[in-house]
């Protein structure tokens, strides 16, 4: 007997989910009648295939919507009509008008923290792109270096000079490599035109490895010869007015030699770390720094680029010990160079290295301030949630007739849950307009140059993101709460505060309270520690020195040029010193003393000055004299008290050192003077005469009261002696608070974060005390009545807001001490964490608390208690 | 209140319905405008949602018919046209006539 096909079940259960449960039969009737004849014209499974396709195109929203609205005859109104969604937002709307206060209060909270999140989402994502932009930016990395010292370790990115040449050519997963000078501002002249840019020297593989544009000259040309000069477009115009008029142009390097420009690159993007607008070749810095040569030196950074599928960790083995071929300091295990590779595009937010390996950095400040927005989000978000905990028994009465009239639990929560989107959304917008407002000074403020990002698609995917934390956040506890309640309870008037909600209204403020005493604390204590480093006694007078680069002939004729400069009124005295000022980090092991351990070679921070080097620094000599004419000083040194240490001398003066293999013997002692960031301890230094520096900086000290005299007298002179080059001059001190520019923007930041973490809170803080004077309008009218005076109703309201700030201060000093305490172990010299920190900290929560509190108490206690009691 | 909107589709389902008088269901007009379109595809799908429009703005009416033995028992839901179907489409050929007629030169195709 044959058996009738029929259609498949499963697609008959899908519909009956699918249809409207009053249209169900007859459509499956249809359908089925329908396969019946398709089965007989054109077979079962032709007809299967088909009937799976008519079920598909039942897939209407027609379908659904019947379905929704279909649960009873009767009925028009179900959760999403239009007619509901219309009355939710009305309801929403007179809310917010009626709860004026507690609107404004939570629409500004939420809106600050909003803007607060943006900008630091806009800063951190800037902060990670940076460095990424390079093609083969996987295979590109960054030398780095391990220098044992007595076995201890130190790590930094100086490697050796010729490093960039002989990788590439032993180690054969090393496919470039090149070494890079560090940046410097030179100058360039071009006919009469003369002006200062900022780069420096590499390799030739120097633009293979990096993704660089060039708009004229090729990649192979770029940096190939002695003479060869690539330069930036920006330096290009500025020079000869375009790029192709640049190109193959000859050009007076730092009137030295004369290049010629082999390639003009398209100016370095705000993504890249690296800003130069010209590179030279690293032939020219070999001749001109011949102790390059020397594999026991080390200053130039070095840049590899690996092959593909080259193992990074089998990289790090070849390189570890690569500097004991070539070095003859490498000695013992105690004492020598390692050599590692750190990828490039961690380079820039991984800087720091403790004990000789990578340790953090700027990474430390992106993930400090990520975890600020969030947390200063949450405090926005604690606040919509207490002010709507708080207010639920105003809506208790709308919540019992809805459920009354038939509402469900869910549409309930879908409503006010809605209506923390509402705000959300109002709060975004005003925190986009708010951002949009603040960008150009944010921008000048972290040196960046960031715009809001409305075309990418990322940026609205994090709005969209946002505005579904905030909203979840903020609306779902309120929501669940409110629709808990029992509707007869509601209705009857009966209706009792729940113990449990009050409880998490406190301890969520105390939460806020503990966040915002935590950043308050921590801003005291990085202020501390950065007024502490400005203060801090640096061993020389930092105010009213200035320097100069001695460049072209003025290295010739300095003796005259000092001569004339001490004619001048204003300027005290002056020297010269061989290294770049601050910046300085070239070391050396090349010294000899008596008593040396053999095994050991520990470095020193090498430095040639001119006569008078101390005295114009005002530096404290401890023991001996300063270089000076009067003496035969060229074989003669000045140590510091750390140098001191290291060599071992009882009385120093007079004893032989050799330096760099000449003997010569001691002169004197200074106190050590910080040449560094606070970030690192002071380094051993020999100082030695030196009256044949062909480069270098000029020292002066001037007169504070002369400034300006003094400065236009040693212009005058300068273009007399030294008319190719531009007057450029700096003042130590404004170099020094340069060297603090991170630490200074992180100050500015967390002040500015710990005062809206406070404020937001604050805010809630309002909302809740407006919330209970109202609630409790009628006791305070009766307790008047009964004699209370005002104090004595404002201490009865104040006394309950009061324990919670003190609790959260209480809570958040062991949690900032620890946070605080870990941040200062980077620096090598560092403030105390005072226990007035503590006090002045939780004062300041105290008092800004009272502030809020009082004003709304004292309002509701100065109120006519006749007029309260009247009421309803 | 102009008249209701009447897209191409539900007018031709309109007209099936007046074509099938008293017959006319879900499969019905299918087949049947499926035969007289040379078989262009239609959806029952859509003559249903057609039908259910159609009976939303007033153009047919609809009754359940008794149930029979065939299609597993279900019922079947018939459509009649209503006068203001009817109206409706007999404004929409004047329409379309005086159109026809204004056109200069009728015989282009």
């Amino acid at each position: 007997m044959e058996k009738q096909p029929s259609p498949p079940r499963w697609a008959d259960r899908f519909l009956g989910w699918l249809l409207p449960s009053e249209l169900y039969e007859e459509l499956l009737g249809d359908l089925h009648e329908q396969f019946a004849f398709q089965a007989e014209e054109l077979g079962a499974q032709r007809a299967r295939w088909m009937y799976f396709f008519e079920v598909l195109r039942f897939c209407r929203p027609y379908f659904l919507r019947r379905r929704f609205s279909a649960h009873s005859k009767y009925s028009t109104s179900y959760t999403y009509s239009p007619a509901m969604i219309r009355n939710y937002f009305i309801i929403a709307w007179r809310n917010i008008l009626k709860n004026k206060a507690f609107s404004v209060i939570n629409i500004t909270g939420l809106s600050i923290g909003l803007t607060c999140s943006l900008l630091i989402y806009l800063w951190v994502k800037d902060e990670l792109q940076i460095d990424t932009f390079h093609e083969r930016g996987d295979r590109i990395y960054t030398v780095t270096s391990k220098e044992f010292i007595d076995g201890k370790a130190t790590g930094y990115y100086d490697t050796p000079g010729l490093l960039g040449e002989e990788l590439k050519r032993t180690i054969p997963e090393v496919e470039l490599s090149c070494n890079w000078s560090g940046d410097e501002a030179r100058t360039f002249a071009v006919k009469d035109k003369k002006l200062k840019f900022i780069g420096g020297y590499s390799g030739e593989d120097f633009f293979k490895i990096f993704s660089y544009p060039f708009l004229q000259g090729t990649v192979n040309e770029s940096l190939k010869t002695r003479e060869s000069i690539s330069i930036s477009e920006k330096m290009a115009i500025a020079l000869f007015g375009s790029a192709e008029k640049a190109i193959n142009q000859s050009i007076k390097f730092d009137n030295y030699k004369d290049l010629t420009i082999k390639a003009v690159y398209a100016n370095m993007p705000e993504s890249s770390s690296l800003k130069l607008d010209y590179l030279i070749s690293w032939e020219l810095f070999k001749e001109r720094e011949p102790w390059v040569y020397d594999w026991d030196n080390s200053g130039p950074g070095a840049f590899v680029l690996l092959k593909k599928n080259a193992d990074e960790a089998k990289v790090n083995a070849k390189l570890k010990h690569f500097i004991g071929k070539f070095s003859k300091g490498y000695k013992t295990e105690n004492n020598h160079l390692e050599l590692g590779i750190q990828p490039f595009k961690e380079t820039y937010l991984n800087s720091r290295f403790e004990n000789g390996e990578t340790a953090g950095g700027r990474i430390d400040y992106v993930k400090l301030f990520t975890v600020v927005a969030i947390i200063i989000l949450l405090i926005a978000c604690i606040n919509f949630m207490n002010l709507s905990i708080a207010q639920s028994l105003k809506r208790a009465k709308e919540i019992g007739v809805r459920k009354a009239i038939g509402a469900e639990k869910s549409s309930l929560v879908g409503q006010f849950m809605g209506e923390a989107f509402m705000f959300s959304v109002i709060a975004l917008f005003f925190a986009l307009t708010a951002a949009g407002f603040i960008l150009p000074s944010f921008n000048s403020f972290t040196n960046k140059q960031i715009a809001l990002p409305y075309h990418e698609p990322s940026f609205w995917l994090f709005i969209f993101g946002l505005l579904l934390l905030v909203g979840l956040l903020s609306g779902l506890y309120p929501s669940l709460f409110l629709t808990a309640f029992r509707p007869i309870a509601v209705l009857k008037n009966n209706l009792k505060v729940n113990q449990n909600s009050i409880s998490l209204r406190k301890g969520l403020v105390i939460f806020q309270f503990t966040l915002s005493t935590v950043f308050i604390i921590g801003t005291l204590i990085i202020s501390k520690q950065i007024n502490f480093i400005h203060s801090k006694n640096i061993g020389y007078e930092k105010q009213n020195l200035i320097y100069l680069p001695v460049t072209g002939t003025l290295s010739k004729q300095f003796e005259v040029f000092e001569n004339e400069l001490k004619k001048i009124d204003g300027v005290e005295s002056l020297s010269k010193i061989s290294n770049q000022f601050i910046s300085n980090d070239n070391t050396t092991g090349s010294v000899e003393w008596q008593g040396k351990n053999p095994n050991s070679s520990p470095n020193f921070n090498p430095i040639a000055v001119e006569y008078n080097f101390v005295n114009t620094m005002k530096a404290t000599l401890l023991q001996g004299r300063d270089f000076s004419r009067e003496f035969a000083d060229s074989t003669s040194y000045i140590i510091n008290e750390a140098a001191l240490k290291i060599i071992g001398y009882k009385s120093p003066i007079g004893m032989p050192l050799t330096f760099w293999g000449k003997t010569g013997q001691i002169i004197g002692v200074v106190k050590d003077f910080h040449f560094n960031s606070m970030l690192m301890p002071i380094e051993p230094m020999i100082i030695r005469h030196s009256n044949k520096l062909s480069h270098g900086y000029c020292l002066i000290r001037i007169e504070g009261e002369r400034t300006q005299e003094a400065l236009n007298g040693i212009e005058t002179i300068h273009k007399k002696l030294n008319p190719d080059f531009p007057f450029t001059y700096k003042f130590v001190e404004a170099e020094f608070e340069n060297l603090y520019k991170t630490e200074s923007l992180v100050k500015s930041l967390s002040i500015i974060f710990a005062i809206l973490a406070i404020a937001i809170s604050c805010l809630g803080l309002l909302g809740l005390v407006m919330f209970v004077t109202e609630q409790r309008t009628k006791e305070i009218g009766i307790r008047k009545v009964l004699g209370a005076t005002v104090t004595n109703i404002w201490t009865l309201i104040l006394k309950d807001f009061a324990v919670l700030v003190i609790v959260s201060c209480l809570i958040a000093a062991p949690i900032a001490y620890y946070f605080m305490n870990n941040w200062l172990q980077k620096y090598s010299y560092r403030t105390e964490i005072n226990w007035w920190i503590f006090v002045a900290a939780g004062a300041g929560a105290l008092v800004t608390t009272l502030l809020t509190v009082s004003f709304q108490t004292i309002k509701a206690a100065l109120m006519n208690p006749v007029k309260s009691l009247k009421s309803e | 209140m102009g008249r209701s909107y009447l897209g191409e589709f539900e007018e031709l389902v309109l007209l099936t319905v007046a074509v099938l008088e008293g017959t006319a269901y879900g499969v019905t007009i299918a087949a049947e405008l499926k035969q007289r379109m040379n078989n262009r595809l239609i959806s029952l799908s859509g003559v249903h949602i057609a039908l259910y429009r159609l009976e939303e703005k007033g153009f047919v009416v609809s009754e359940l018919g008794g149930a029979t033995s065939e299609r597993g028992g279900r019922r079947k839901r018939f459509f009649r046209i209503t006068a203001l179907g009817k109206r409706t489409l007999a404004e929409m050929r004047q329409v379309r006539n005086e159109l026809w007629d204004a056109i200069p030169n009728p015989s282009f195709s």
